[in-house]
C-alpha cells in the first residue's frame, strides 16, 4: 500500500462527501444523476481501497512513496513561481495585463538568472506576439486594470 | 458517392485559401518547435493554441489544430534524433536508431528519413480518414438517447483504461471528470447545480479552460518544480538530408507497413502514436533483411517509427469525428476545439457541416506536404529552437495560458478556473491519475446525462430501454472489454 495512493483514497472519499452533502440540498429530480455519478466515484475509489488493502494484507507493509513522487521538487523555486503567478493576477487586476505581463516576465526571466540579451529579446516576442494576436487579430480587450482605467 | 467526389473536391479547393495556406504554415511550424521541445506535449500545444481559434471559420480553426497536432508529432523526431531526447513520447522509438545515425555523422540521412516517412505515414492515414469516416458517421445516424449514453461511457472507460498504468486510477479519473461535468444549471430540470452562487459555471465548467489548465498550465507546474537543466547540445550535421533512391526503395515497404498498423491503432480509441511507434518500429524490425543494423542506426528503424505514428493522426480523427470519443489526449482537446466552434461531433459533420469538414479533411492532407517542406527545409533551425531552456518557457507558456483562457469570454473567472485547473492537472499528474479522462468526462459527461435521462423520460423511468438495441449492448460489450482487456492483457502477459 503506497501513501500518495493513500492520500487519493482519502481525497476522492471527501470529495464525494463535499458533492453528496450539496446534492441532497438539491430538489429530488435534480438529484439524480448527481448521486450516479457520485456513487460511482465512489464506488470505484472504495474499490482501489479494498484492492490496495488486499495488497497490504500480502505485503504488510505500508511504502513511504512521497519521497519518490516529490523527488524532483524544488520548493523554494516551485513556491517562488507560484507567488510570481499570484502577483501577476493582483497586477492584472489592478494595472492592465500588459503591464503585469511585463513586470512578470521580467521577474521570472531574471529569477531564472536569464543572460540580459535574451531577457530583453523574450519581452519584446512575448508582448509582440500578445498584441498581434489577441489585441490586434482577435480583438480581446485585455483588462486595462482597475488603477489605469479609474486614472486615465 | 457521386455528391462525396464533389465534397471531398470542393474541400481541397477551400482548403486551398491563401488564408488557410497560411495558417498551416504557422501551425505546422509552430507544431514542429512544439514538439522537438522535450516537455512539450502536442496535447499541450493544442489546448494552449485552441483560444487563437476563435475568431477563425471553423474549418480554418480546425486546420490550424491538426497543423499543430501533426507538427508536434513530427517534430519529436528533430530532437530525438539530434539531442537524444524524444521531443514526445510518439518519437521514443525513433530516438533509438536516430541517435545512432546521429553518432555515425548521418544525422542529416536520419532527419530526412523521419521526415519522408513522416509525410508518407500521414499522407497515407488521410486516405482511411476519407473513406471510414464518413462509414462511421453513418452508424453513428442510427443513435438514439441510450446509445449515447453507452457512447460517452465506452469512450470514457476506453481512454481511462488504456492511459494510465492503474486502470482503477484511470477510471477514477473519468469519474472525478464526471462530477465536475455535472457542475452547471440541470438540463432537464432547470435547477443550478453546485455553482457556488457564480455565474460564470451556468453552463458549466468551460471546457477550454480545463483544458488549458489541465494540459498547458499543469505542464508549467511540473517544469517550475524541477531544477532547470540545460539541455545537450543539438549535433551538428553536414551529411545531405535528401534519401537515394534505393534509399527511398528501402524504406518503401516498412513505411507501407507501420500506415496500415498506425492507421488501426490510432482508429482504435484508447491507443495512441506513442504505442504505434514502438509496434512500427518492432515489425520493421522483424521483416527487415538487416535487423542487425536495428539499434546501431537502422533507416528502416527511423521509417517504422515515424510513419507509424505520424500514420495515428489520421486515424485518430475517425472515432474522434464520427463518433466523438478521442481516442488520445490531443484528439480530446482537438474535440473541445471541435464543441467550443457550435460543432458536435457525429454525422451531422458529414451532412450538414459536411462542407466544413471536407474542407479540414483537404487542409489535413496539404498539411503533410508543409510538414515535409518545413521537416526538410528547417530541421537544423528547429534542432536550435528544441535547445530553448525551461526557464523561458515556463513564464512564456505561463502568460499564454492566461491571455488563452482570458479570451474565452473576456472574463477573469475563466482565468481563475483555469489556473484552479492546472493544479488540479498538476497534483493528477503527480499522483499518477490520468487528466486526459477527467477532459473527456467533461466533453462526454453532458453528453451522456442528456442520453441516461432523455431515455428514461422516454421510457417513464424503465431501464430496460437502455438495453433494447443492438448498438446498446454492442457498446456496453465494447465497454466491458476496454475495462477488462488490460487486466487480461496482464494475465495473459504474466502466463
Amino acid at each position: 500500500m503506497k501513501k500518495s495512493e493513500l492520500s487519493v483514497i482519502v481525497f476522492m472519499l471527501l470529495f464525494c462527501a463535499f458533492f453528496f452533502y450539496e446534492t441532497v440540498q438539491l430538489p429530488v429530480l435534480a438529484q439524480r444523476y448527481p448521486l450516479f455519478v457520485i456513487g460511482l466515484l465512489a464506488f470505484l475509489t472504495l474499490l482501489k481501497f479494498f484492492n490496495m488493502c488486499l495488497a497490504y494484507m500480502k505485503d504488510k507493509k505500508i511504502i513511504d512513496d512521497f519521497s519518490t513522487v516529490w523527488k524532483s521538487f524544488l520548493p523554494k523555486q516551485f513556491f517562488t513561481v507560484f507567488l510570481g503567478f499570484l502577483g501577476f493576477f493582483g497586477l492584472m487586476y489592478f494595472l492592465g495585463f500588459y503591464i503585469a505581463a511585463l513586470v512578470f516576465l521580467l521577474f521570472a526571466l531574471i529569477f531564472f538568472k536569464i543572460p540580459k540579451k535574451y531577457i530583453v529579446l523574450t519581452l519584446v516576442v512575448m508582448l509582440v506576439i500578445v498584441y498581434a494576436v489577441f489585441t490586434w487579430f482577435l480583438n480581446v480587450p485585455l483588462p486595462e486594470g482597475m488603477l489605469i482605467e479609474n486614472f486615465f | 458517392m457521386e455528391s462525396s467526389y464533389a465534397l471531398m473536391a470542393a474541400g481541397f479547393v477551400n482548403a486551398l485559401s491563401p488564408l488557410n495556406l497560411l495558417i498551416m504554415l504557422i501551425s505546422v511550424t509552430i507544431g514542429i518547435i512544439i514538439g522537438c521541445m522535450p516537455g512539450l506535449s502536442a496535447a499541450m500545444g493544442v489546448a494552449l493554441l485552441l483560444p487563437l481559434t476563435f475568431g477563425m471559420e471553423p474549418s480554418t480553426g480546425l486546420i490550424m489544430l491538426g497543423g499543430i497536432y501533426c507538427g508536434a508529432i513530427f517534430g519529436g523526431s528533430i530532437s530525438a534524433i539530434l539531442i537524444h531526447t524524444p521531443g514526445t513520447p510518439a518519437s521514443a522509438a525513433t530516438a533509438i536508431d536516430g541517435y545512432a545515425m546521429t553518432l555515425k555523422g548521418k544525422a542529416g540521412k536520419a532527419l530526412g528519413t523521419a521526415c519522408i516517412a513522416s509525410f508518407f505515414g500521414g499522407l497515407l492515414s488521410c486516405i482511411s480518414l476519407y473513406f471510414f469516416a464518413p462509414m462511421l458517421a453513418q452508424l453513428a445516424m442510427k443513435f438514439g438517447s441510450p446509445e449515447y449514453f453507452w457512447l460517452s461511457l465506452f469512450g470514457l472507460t476506453i481512454i481511462a483504461g488504456v492511459t494510465t498504468d492503474s486502470l482503477l486510477f484511470g477510471l477514477m479519473s473519468g469519474a472525478f471528470g464526471l462530477v465536475l461535468s455535472t457542475i452547471g444549471m440541470d438540463p432537464m430540470q432547470g435547477v443550478e447545480r453546485f455553482m457556488f452562487g457564480q455565474d460564470a459555471l451556468y453552463s458549466g465548467v468551460n471546457v477550454t479552460c480545463s483544458l488549458i489548465g489541465l494540459f498547458s498550465m499543469s505542464q508549467v507546474f511540473i517544469l517550475a518544480e524541477k531544477a532547470i537543466v540545460k539541455r545537450a547540445d543539438a549535433a551538428k550535421f553536414d551529411d545531405s538530408i535528401l534519401l537515394k533512391l534505393s534509399e527511398l526503395k528501402r524504406i518503401t515497404p516498412t513505411v507501407i507497413r507501420s500506415w496500415i498498423i498506425g492507421n488501426l491503432i490510432g482508429i482504435l480509441p484508447g491507443a495512441g502514436a506513442s504505442i504505434a511507434c514502438f509496434i512500427g518500429y518492432n515489425e520493421a524490425k522483424r521483416f527487415s533483411k538487416h535487423p542487425e543494423e536495428f539499434g546501431n542506426g537502422s533507416i528502416e528503424g527511423i521509417a517504422g517509427s515515424e510513419a507509424a505514428n505520424n500514420a495515428v493522426t489520421g486515424g485518430s480523427l475517425i472515432p474522434t469525428l464520427t463518433l466523438g470519443i478521442p481516442g488520445e489526449s490531443v484528439t480530446a482537446v482537438l474535440m473541445g476545439g471541435l464543441i467550443i466552434h457550435g460543432l458536435q461531433p457525429g454525422p451531422e459533420l458529414f451532412t450538414k457541416y459536411a462542407p466544413m469538414t471536407y474542407t479540414f479533411f483537404g487542409g489535413f492532407v496539404i498539411i503533410q506536404f508543409f510538414m515535409l517542406a518545413l521537416g526538410l527545409l528547417g530541421a537544423k533551425i528547429f534542432a536550435k529552437i528544441a535547445k530553448l531552456s525551461d526557464a523561458i518557457l515556463i513564464p512564456c507558456i505561463f502568460v499564454l495560458c492566461v491571455v488563452g483562457s482570458f479570451a474565452i469570454n473576456n472574463s477573469f473567472t475563466d482565468v481563475v478556473l483555469m489556473f484552479i485547473f492546472g493544479i488540479i492537472g498538476y497534483l493528477m499528474r503527480k499522483l499518477n491519475l490520468n487528466t486526459a479522462a477527467v477532459v473527456l468526462a467533461l466533453i462526454l459527461g453532458p453528453i451522456g446525462e442528456k442520453g441516461l435521462r432523455r431515455s428514461l423520460a422516454l421510457s417513464n423511468g424503465d431501464i430496460s430501454i437502455l438495453f433494447s438495441t443492438p448498438i446498446c449492448i454492442g457498446l456496453i460489450v465494447l465497454s466491458l472489454l476496454s475495462v477488462f482487456s488490460p487486466i487480461m492483457m496482464k494475465k495473459l502477459k504474466k502466463s
